[in-house]
């Protein structure tokens, strides 16, 4: 696998569709009204998960960019 | 003579105004100093700012045409209408920078080899048929025709909010007024002043922002007592969403994940890196989408250039 297809490797989107898949509020009882923080707790755990992701994606560009786009990566 | 009456229509005191102006002849300035850098005729000088623009300048531009119009007009009244629902835009913002991990490397490498300026050029690039070219050029131009008539609803909305003329007449000048300014630092300084100009907006929006974060809790109070007000007046506002909006969360991640990144300012972005378009991309965390702003096309301003079907900028190389 060449350096333009290392941020296209599986794991890393398992590991999105996990967090996506838990930062999504699908899985929270009916009407639940537990608050956190002063804010409801699904909406603290979706904005946590939220930076997650974030996080997750800043290290993919810091750490797994191909180095400075070289020549040959331009070649189909 | 003029002014007494500008202090009747915009009830903000004379600093206020005279912010208003600084800043809108700044706008128009930054379009004389981009025109001014200039360094040759060419397309790509024009829509790409010749060799690009650096880490910092980038970064700030993403910032700038990230929180536009819709942030302020359209966001705001969404979160009015659902409630914490609505942190689903957190999302759906994220979800279009992770779709730039799938294109974005390979795009960049390809823009600078060959000297792409439109997004249709990778096109021609790849399949030198000039239909195509011409079909993708309708496509983008009706969906940012879209995006774009948003944006200047966004601008008359404010202008009506803002004064206190008739509402209708405040709207027309609002929207052709300040598409006017815009218009005019464009053309002057092409992609350097639609850059530098959103260094300058990104800063007064990020001060607005953070100044409006500490205005809430001396004008609301606690997120408790918020929360509860919403609860005890909107309850369904404040429980998790069910049904249709739940639907229209996922939804919003795959719609927005995927067109958002493809947005043809989006595309120039990536063109018009200096180097290693990664490198603001990091900085910008997920404001690398750049929703506002490109060099010919500008959805957050007026002006909006469609990009000529099959036209490259080899040639100017």
């Amino acid at each position: 696998m060449n350096e333009s297809n290392r941020l296209l490797r599986p794991w890393i989107w398992i590991v999105y569709l996990i967090l996506f898949l838990f930062g999504v509020p699908w899985y929270w009882p009916e009407g639940d009204t537990r608050i956190l923080i002063g804010f409801p707790l699904w909406a603290v755990v979706t904005v946590g998960i939220s930076f997650l992701i974030s996080c997750f994606t800043a290290w993919l560009f810091l750490f797994r960019w191909p180095e400075e786009d070289s020549e040959e990566e331009g070649q189909e | 003579m003029r002014f007494p009456l500008l202090a009747d229509a915009i009830p903000f005191g004379l600093g206020g105004i005279a912010f208003i102006l600084f800043y809108l002849g700044g706008l128009i300035f930054i379009g004389w100093m981009g025109r001014r850098a200039s360094k040759e005729k060419s397309l790509r000088d024009f829509y790409l700012g010749g060799k690009g623009v650096g880490f910092l300048v980038l970064w700030l531009t993403l910032f700038a045409t990230q929180y536009s119009g819709n942030t302020i007009i359209g966001f705001t009244g969404k979160s009015a209408q659902i409630g914490f629902s609505w942190l689903t835009a957190v999302q759906f913002m994220i979800a279009i920078v992770v779709s730039y991990l799938i294109f974005a490397p390979k795009l960049h490498s390809l823009a600078k080899k060959h000297g792409f300026i439109t997004p249709t050029d990778y096109l021609d690039h790849r399949f030198g048929n000039r239909g195509m070219n011409l079909l993708a050029t309708m496509i983008m131009v009706a969906a940012l025709g879209n995006f774009f008539l948003a944006q200047l609803t966004a601008m008359g909305r404010a202008v009506e909010g803002l004064t206190s003329i008739d509402p209708d007449r405040a709207f027309a000048i609002g929207v052709i007024g300040l598409a006017s300014i815009m218009l005019l630092y464009e053309m002057l300084g092409g992609f350097r002043a639609v850059a530098w100009t959103d260094v300058l907006q990104g800063g007064v929006l990020g001060i607005g922002f953070l100044t409006l974060l500490v205005l809430i809790f001396f004008e609301f109070g606690s997120p408790a007592e918020t929360t509860a007000l919403l609860f005890e007046h909107s309850p369904e506002k404040v429980v998790p969403p069910e049904g249709k909006l739940l639907r229209q969360w996922i939804n919003f991640i795959l719609l927005f994940g995927f067109a958002g990144a493809l947005y043809p300012q989006a595309i120039q972005r990536v063109y018009a890196a200096r180097s290693g378009w990664g490198s603001a991309t990091r900085a910008g965390g997920d404001g690398v989408y750049a929703t506002g702003s490109n060099a010919g096309c500008n959805t957050r301003r007026s002006g909006c250039v469609s990009s000529p079907a099959g036209s490259t900028g080899r040639g100017e190389d």
